[in-house]
């Protein structure tokens, strides 16, 4: 398997390199260079969306009277005028307003903890990806569920996002082997 | 990570493209730490610590995990999760295109899918493989059973009490009262206690125990947990509190039967508080 953790740098297995405490210099460093800069690249894709995220839905938030009431629309149309007594409608817009809230403030926080993983992904880089993946995946899914357009749109985009987070597991978990292999064992 | 647990990447055997013969791999022939107790043992023989049988070979896949591929257990797990997720996404894009509101219309599409959420979850563990955690001492195990019926008692108190919060607060209309069926409770109570509890609290937590400390793999599978009942979002925050229960039951009680059984009774809870009345017919 190519892509198995041990055999990224060739250099046998970590096993041998933890009992020979090696330094980190030569092969050893370069391609914990390269785990470092992909570690670089993850960070970046995390805060990107975390930033958009939080934008896009900060404005939504301030945006939910007009959205609720585009919905409301929608949902009327087609009905003869003065059909939904005035009461009816505008305890329907409220109820969509706050549906809008809850939904945008949870999203604005999701943001704020991908701008977080971003940021710690060089203490935690295993957490930090595995978390960021995760809540992407299942984010994308949840918002796919609720508007079918929102999971096509940008797809493109939204796989290469997909396909680097899920490299940069790969990286983190090979980068944080090899710093606890650096790290002197405690009494030794 | 805690020193000499099983997802400790001590002493971790060369993968199986470093073995140049390209038979079995060598790092299935050497001693390897156990996947239980986290001592050195050989792979084909019972542990001699903890006596744990033989890792051998499922069907005559190889498996993922007694290679301890990490990387690649994590890309399955994913790719189950996805893969459960999707079908159900496109499934409920008909329900709400329909705008039918009788659950027991879109039964046979449900019983459909989670037949293929139970395929897929077993299918997976074949190829992964066991994910065993580092057990805890007889008293801990004792403790955990014991407190469990509390714990499931709070997180039944604040599902009611977060749901009838959330009903406040967004005035959402009375759900629609379901004929609750046997096979309706088969569905809503049995499958998620076998299926879910395999996935999240067995696969995903154990897979990601091993390249993480035990709490950050209990607080992620909790969030894959939560994020993957998509047909309710607004129970999210409370579901992924249940998945911490959850999670935290299997690590406590080194097994998977106290969440699966804690799983089943809180659905069935929910199904009784849920019918009412008709509960009794």
């Amino acid at each position: 398997m190519p892509d198995h953790p041990n055999d990224e740098s060739g250099l046998g297995s970590l096993s041998e390199k933890k009992n020979a405490n090696p330094p980190a210099t030569g092969l050893g460093s370069l391609a914990q260079a390269a785990r470092g800069k992909t570690l670089g690249t993850a960070r970046g894709i995390l805060i990107f969306v975390g930033v958009l995220t939080a934008v896009v839905n900060l404005a939504g938030f301030f945006m939910a009277e007009k959205s609720a009431q585009e919905a409301i629309d929608m949902e009327i149309k087609g009905l003869p005028r003065g059909n939904v007594p005035p009461e009816i409608l505008a305890e329907a817009k409220a109820t969509y307003i706050k549906i809008i809230y809850l939904i945008s403030g949870a999203t604005v926080g999701l943001g704020v903890v991908f701008i977080i993983l971003g940021i710690f992904i060089y203490q935690i880089p295993v957490v930090a990806t595995v978390l960021g993946l995760v809540l992407y995946l299942g984010g994308n899914l949840v918002f796919g569920f609720l508007d079918p357009a929102t999971f096509v749109k940008g797809v493109i985009i939204k796989i290469l996002i997909v396909v680097g987070l899920v490299k940069a597991v790969q990286s983190a978990i090979a980068y944080q082997k090899e710093m606890k292999s650096q790290t002197p064992v405690e009494g030794s | 990570m805690e020193p000499g647990y099983p997802n400790s990447f001590e002493g971790l055997p060369p993968g199986p493209s470093e073995n140049p013969t390209g038979g079995e791999p060598q790092g299935v022939a050497g001693p390897s730490p156990c996947q239980r107790c986290g001592l050195p043992s050989d792979p084909a023989l019972p542990c001699p610590h903890c006596l744990l049988p033989p890792r051998i070979p499922f069907s005559g896949l190889t498996l993922l995990a007694r290679e301890e591929n990490h990387y690649q257990i994590f890309k399955w797990i994913i790719a189950g999760y996805v893969l459960q997720l999707v079908p159900a996404m496109v499934l409920g894009w008909f329900m709400v295109k329909e705008k039918n509101p009788d659950p027991d219309h879109w039964q046979f599409p449900i019983l459909i899918l989670e037949i293929w959420d139970f395929l897929l979850v077993l299918g997976i563990w074949g190829i992964v493989g066991r994910v065993i955690l580092k057990k805890p001492s007889k008293g801990v195990r004792w403790t955990v059973w014991l407190v469990s019926p509390l714990l499931l008692a709070a997180v039944l108190v604040l599902n009611i009490a977060y749901h009838m919060a959330l009903r406040e607060f967004v005035e959402l209309p009375e759900e629609i009262k379901q004929n609750w069926t046997l096979l309706w409770i088969a569905l809503a109570a049995v499958q998620p206690a076998l299926v879910e509890e395999l996935f999240f609290r067995y696969l995903a937590l154990g897979a990601f125990s091993r390249i993480m400390g035990i709490h950050a793999a209990v607080w992620i599978s909790s969030v894959l947990f939560s994020l993957a009942h998509i047909y309710s979002p607004l129970s999210m925050p409370y579901l992924f509190l249940a998945g911490l229960m959850l999670g935290y039951l299997r690590v406590g009680s080194g097994g998977l039967l106290l969440p699966m059984v804690a799983h089943f009774l809180h659905n069935l809870f929910v199904i009784w508080y849920e019918a009412g009345p008709q509960w009794m017919n």
